[in-house]
């Protein structure tokens, strides 16, 4: 399954390429932004990762996006994020994100959230 | 004359603001017939109303040399120097990621050496515990992104502080007086979550994990 990382930091892109690897999903692309992001969206990714604050499009225009497009209505989207105050969260709900793990996460976190996106929508976790 | 604090200026201008209003207070008109003698007076009070006005001009024009003395030496390195240690840490950081990258792929490699040998139980424990250590090292990291936006926060609230300062100064003085003020870069692309926080990241996962299973 190929992973698309969305994240302005490189840090963070590094973090959770390697925590992916690490859980056995080697397939991935990384976008440093949501426009960047939108444009190496396509019908092959399969499970998206995006980051709430990012210049130029944010995480949640992004989602927002990719679920008005024909093919990207029903690829998980797992926000990382720091944002942990409760509108946004709500607001990342009503944008069509299937999952939400605050930062600082640990691999663990992230494994957890990954299969339980999976295990609703019917794919196999790794 | 020794140079005065922006606060002594800001209290003698009110205290001169006080004057100019309880002349202007005596000014008010009368619903009854005029009192000759406050008429007579009149003349003598517009010409100490106008010398408030100009003491209270040349008050706030230096405290804008004040204000600006602050906006531009100690705002501007302050804003210069957020930017300063945004960068070191996403070096150091990035650099850090590197050895570890670098140091997985020898214990990597070291198990790779291993095989076809009598591996020990404990040389390949040593490596496991190894090798997550260097990926936890590695998760630790995150500090620098939430760093990051904790500075971003800091950078952005200066250059709030520095823009009103500047439209203040403005306010002080017209601008056929006043120099042109040169405003600090401003950074391109700033994207921040003003609460971003290394702590508590338990409890705020157990709310986002409630606000999902809920919907």
């Amino acid at each position: 399954m190929k992973f698309l990382v969305v994240d302005d930091s490189v840090t963070m892109r590094r973090i959770i390429v390697n925590s992916l690897q690490r859980i056995g999903y080697s397939n991935t692309v990384e976008a440093g932004d949501g426009q960047e992001a939108l444009s190496a969206f396509d019908a092959s990714v399969g499970f998206v990762i995006t980051d709430w604050n990012m210049p130029n499009m944010t995480g949640l225009e992004f989602a927002r996006a990719v679920r008005a497009r024909g093919d990207g209505k029903t690829v998980p989207i797992l926000m990382v994020t720091t944002r942990s105050m409760r509108e946004d969260i709500l607001a990342a709900v009503e944008a069509g994100v299937n999952n939400y793990i605050l930062k600082p996460f640990t691999p663990a976190v992230l494994k957890e959230k990954i299969d339980q996106v999976l295990s609703v929508s019917g794919e196999v976790a790794a | 004359m020794a140079p005065r604090s922006a606060s002594e200026l800001l209290f003698d201008s009110e205290a001169s603001l006080r004057l100019v209003d309880s002349a202007i207070v005596e000014l008010k008109p009368d619903t009854e017939a005029p009192d000759p003698a406050v008429s007579a007076r009149l003349p003598q009070q517009l010409l100490r109303a106008f010398g408030e006005i100009g003491t209270i001009l040349t008050r706030l024009r230096e405290s804008r040399g004040v204000l600006e003395q602050a906006h531009m030496d100690k705002l501007a390195h302050m804003h210069s120097k957020l930017r300063e240690v945004t960068s070191a840490t996403e070096m150091a950081a990035t650099d850090i990621l590197n050895g570890l990258d670098r140091s997985i792929a020898m214990v990597d490699e070291l198990d790779q050496l291993g095989e076809g040998h009598e591996p020990t139980t404990r040389a390949a424990e040593v490596r496991a515990t190894m090798r997550d250590e260097l990926f936890g090292l590695m998760n630790h990291l995150q500090f620098q992104d939430i760093t990051t936006q904790q500075l971003a926060y800091a950078s952005s609230v200066i250059l709030e502080m520095e823009d009103r300062l500047s439209l203040l100064m403005k306010y002080f003085s017209p601008s056929h007086i006043a120099p042109e003020i040169v405003p600090s870069p401003r950074p391109l692309g700033l994207a921040f979550d003003p609460n971003a926080s290394n702590s508590d990241a338990h409890d705020r996962q157990a709310l986002a994990d409630s606000l999902f299973i809920a919907r």
